[in-house]
């Protein structure tokens, strides 16, 4: 029986990796949506932690579990000067702030040349095991479960559906939506420290604008309802590659058709599923406990 | 500290606010004792709506001042106004759709006094304690307005009339010092809006200051102790209700039709 | 320092032609149209083809990159915007489906030609130069602040003096009222985009000239510089979209000047950084800028 599980590993370890780290990602943005915060800053924020982990290992040869949170931190301190001054604003300025850094920083990397400029870093120690990555994962999952009917769960929901009613109930808006903008910051750096040390190399063009439209779309597509839906959307777009491997006898470049098909989801849920695949899952649930309310309403009330 | 019984409770200090061209409020002022209910009336677009915006801090005004207990509110972000004790319903319902009844009202008393996340993490007892507490206190609110059977129900399948009680439910839960209520009885029956009235009455013998907005005259005069009323954004009377509604000026302006 | 001014102007110009068709869909729909870099990029690898193989002359290219920059505006305005009138979506649904149609866009560009840049071929442009004062210009260069120039007059007469135009301003200014008025909302909407579209398609076409060159990653370059702009000038001000252009353009010629070329790029981002800090409504903007 091991044996199997050690053989199933060996040929999917990476998808597996991947695709807890992906889940990260989707996380990582799924607060800030979950506030009404829009930000497209979360793949700059992962080549922050990717290159900040690596070059703290191989220049300074911390321990791992060290450059993992620096990693994380580093990318959170660098949110903070980005998002505070914006918060007080329309939502849109902040997007568009964030569009701008991760521009920014996407051709900061390609000039470093300590950090190896447009070849990036290569030999990157292999640190990162799956287990690391799920652990994170797992816990971050758990927070989020357990955040839900907390002050700070029903405050993000409040501010989702209506954001000047919830500041008019004492909610302070805006010190949630920067928590929420750092704390993305933060997983996406955990992420990149993580990833680095797992693909062993940091190349400068894995944090920019595709990135962070997959990560958008792992979120939007799983659904925004609960922390499940981007974790969900997350697996199943990660999936897509394997699925699409065998058109490359087609002639059709599988780099191509993956983006488009990512496109596509992300535009057919937008239209058609705003609440995203979770709301598929969740229909039958809800149409029992619904069920169960409609006694003959009393229309005395 | 406490302020001396006698003053007022909310102070409007010959506050003007304007949109664009338009002067949606020009030199009001009035004053609402508490344990009183205030009321305010005037005709469609007399800026009453934006005087209660003046108040809780989603509009600033251009000039004057606003106190509460003698604190500047004009000088405080929307959540600090709030967390003082001031609460207020919309002219059209603004509340949580997808949350439960309940869940609207214990919204806004987590936003007081909700447990920490650390206390969630570790199921600690504190924090279960202090959720059943909320839960009491918020079906108390319901029952207050009337709405507890519907407690489960979502917001948005609430009928309109416990829409707007439910709204009214969650601005009492958190026992507000000052209560700004934007035409709470619009759309009603008149038993229903018999009903709200008797509910702030009561509020109002409990000790909250009540600001009402209604154009259901009748109603106002019935319950409140003084009335305030605007048109164009200037105040053309004040005073007890029987003598605002003797004054010819509002007569001309407002109930003109009348009799 | 006139060659600098030259060169600023004219890179502006292009910046300018690109963030008209940008701010233009936000005054009117509201919306940040993140698909606006996809069909700039697209018009230049179209005119690039077309010159390339079939061996067009220049303007047929430009006016073909034009039309198909146009065409994809439908298919934006059909495909994302419309659908999302029809039902409430959050703030940025309509960026989210922008962001998605612009990478649909792009997948199926790289699927065609390639991630790699195509040249134009030499000689595709008469190679004279004049002499200004101190400064060499060449006649691409003029051209291309003509072409620029007169495209952005020619939407301003619209907007101010046609009937399509004071009904496109109808709807900007208050989309209900328009409707009640009579106006076919639906129809200026997809006007505008097209509009829109086509201006990015032919700062696309020109661009290319420009940099010799077209390649599905090009949009993503202008991107930040055409943020910087609409912001710069005040988003839906298409007077401020003009003033930011040329204004980033020779913010960049200086910023070269100063700090040499690898900071040409870090210019835009500073311009827009600096704005939203100190002054988000931009110079000319009027639309509110605070939140709630």
């Amino acid at each position: 029986m091991t044996d199997a599980l050690a053989a199933f590993y060996q040929s999917y370890s990476s998808t597996i990796n991947l695709l807890g780290i992906n889940a990260l990602l989707a996380l990582s943005i799924y607060l800030t949506l979950a506030c009404g915060v829009f930000t497209l800053a979360n793949a700059a924020f992962l080549g922050v932690g990717a290159y900040t982990a690596a070059l703290l290992t191989m220049r300074l040869q911390w321990p791992f579990a060290l450059v993992i949170l620096a990693g994380g931190m580093t990318a959170a301190l660098l949110s903070l000067p980005l998002a505070l001054p914006l918060l007080r604003l329309r939502g849109i300025f902040l997007a568009i702030a964030t569009i701008g850094f991760g521009e920014a920083l996407r051709v900061f990397f390609l000039n470093w040349s300590y950090a190896g400029g447009a070849l990036g870093l290569v030999g990157v120690p292999p640190l990162t095991e799956w287990w690391h990555v799920y652990l994170i994962l797992a816990i971050l999952a758990y927070v989020l479960w357990r955040m839900r009917h907390s002050s700070t769960g029903y405050a993000l929901e409040a501010m989702r559906e209506d954001e000047s009613s919830a500041q008019t109930m004492g909610i302070n808006t805006t010190r949630y939506k920067l928590l929420a903008f750092m704390s993305g910051a933060l997983v996406a750096g955990i992420a990149g420290g993580l990833q680095a040390h797992l693909f062993l190399i940091v190349d400068p063009r894995d944090y920019g604008y595709q990135r962070v439209v997959d990560i958008l779309a792992y979120a939007v597509v799983g659904g925004l309802g609960s922390f499940a839906g981007p974790v969900l959307g997350a697996g199943l777009i990660s999936l897509l590659p394997d699925l699409l491997r065998n058109l490359r006898g087609l002639g059709i470049s599988p780099g191509a058709v993956r983006q488009f098909v990512s496109g596509l989801v992300l535009l057919v849920v937008i239209l058609y599923l705003p609440g995203g695949l979770v709301t598929l899952l969740e229909r039958p649930v809800s149409a029992l406990r619904y069920r169960r309310q409609l006694q003959p309403p009393d229309s005395s009330i | 500290m406490t302020p001396p019984d006698d003053s007022p409770l909310l102070r409007l200090e010959n506050v003007s606010r304007a949109f664009g061209g338009v002067q949606a409020a020009m030199g009001v002022s009035l004053e609402v004792e508490r344990g009183t209910v205030h009321g305010l009336i005037g005709p469609n677009g007399a800026g009453k709506t934006t005087i209660l915006n003046l108040i809780c801090g989603i509009l600033k005004p251009d000039s004057g001042s606003i106190l509460l207990h003698g604190l500047r509110l004009d000088m405080l972000p929307p959540f600090r106004i709030a967390q003082l004790g001031v609460r207020r319903t919309y002219q059209t319902t603004r509340l949580f759709g997808g949350m439960t009844a309940c869940e609207n009202v214990i919204v806004g008393l987590h936003a007081q006094s909700g447990d920490s996340i650390w206390q969630r993490l570790v199921f600690s007892p504190v924090a279960r304690r202090k959720e059943r507490e909320l839960i009491v206190r918020a079906r108390s609110a319901l029952a207050q307005a009337g709405i507890e059977r519907v407690a489960e129900w979502r917001a948005r399948d609430l009928p309109y009339g416990g829409q707007r009680r439910l709204e009214i439910a969650r601005a009492l839960a958190s026992d507000p010092v000052l209560l700004l209520l934007d035409e709470p009885t619009a759309g009603m029956s008149v038993r229903e809006a018999a009903n709200v009235g008797d509910l702030v009455r009561k509020l109002a013998q409990k000790g909250t200051a009540v600001l009402l907005i209604e154009h259901n005259v009748e109603l106002v005069m019935s319950i409140a102790t003084s009335v305030t009323v605007l048109n164009f954004g200037r105040v053309i009377a004040s005073g007890k209700p029987d003598v605002v509604r003797r004054d010819p000026a509002v007569i001309e302006a407002y109930l003109g039709a009348e009799d | 320092m006139e060659q600098q001014a030259v060169n600023g102007i004219f890179s502006g110009s292009i910046y300018a032609l690109f963030a008209v068709g940008y701010t233009l869909v936000f005054g009117v729909l509201d919306i940040l149209n993140l698909a606006h870099q996809a069909v700039f990029m697209v018009g230049g690898v179209v005119a690039l083809e077309l010159m390339l193989g079939w061996h067009l002359a220049f303007w047929l290219a430009l006016l073909a990159g034009t039309a198909a920059a146009g065409l994809l505006g439908v298919v934006l305005e059909r495909l994302a915007f419309r659908p999302l009138r029809r039902r409430p979506g959050t703030e940025f649904s309509a960026l989210i489906s922008s962001l998605a149609i612009a990478t649909m866009f792009e997948a199926i560009v790289l699927q065609v030609y390639g991630p790699n840049l195509q040249r134009f071929p030499a000689g595709a442009f008469p190679a004279s130069v004049y002499q200004l004062g101190d400064a060499r210009v060449s006649l691409l260069q003029v051209v291309i602040v003509a072409v620029s120039a007169a495209l952005t007059l020619a939407l301003y007469l619209l907007l101010q003096h046609s009937r399509l135009g004071s009904a496109i301003r109808a709807v900007a200014e208050n989309r209900l009222a328009a409707r009640v008025l009579g106006i076919d909302v639906d129809r200026v909407i997809l006007v505008t985009v097209v509009v829109s579209s086509a201006l990015g398609g032919t700062a696309g076409v020109l661009y290319a000239l420009v940099f010799n060159g077209a390649d599905p990653a090009v949009g993503h370059a202008v991107e930040l510089k055409g943020l910087a702009v609409i912001i710069l000038g005040g988003m839906g001000s298409i007077p401020g979209a003009v003033l930011g252009g040329y204004l980033l353009g020779l913010t960049e010629v200086a910023t070269v000047a100063g700090l040499g070329s690898p900071f040409r790029d870090a210019a835009a981002f500073l311009v827009l950084f600096v704005i939203l800090m100190v002054r988000p409504r931009g110079l000319l903007g009027r639309k509110a800028v605070r939140s709630a």
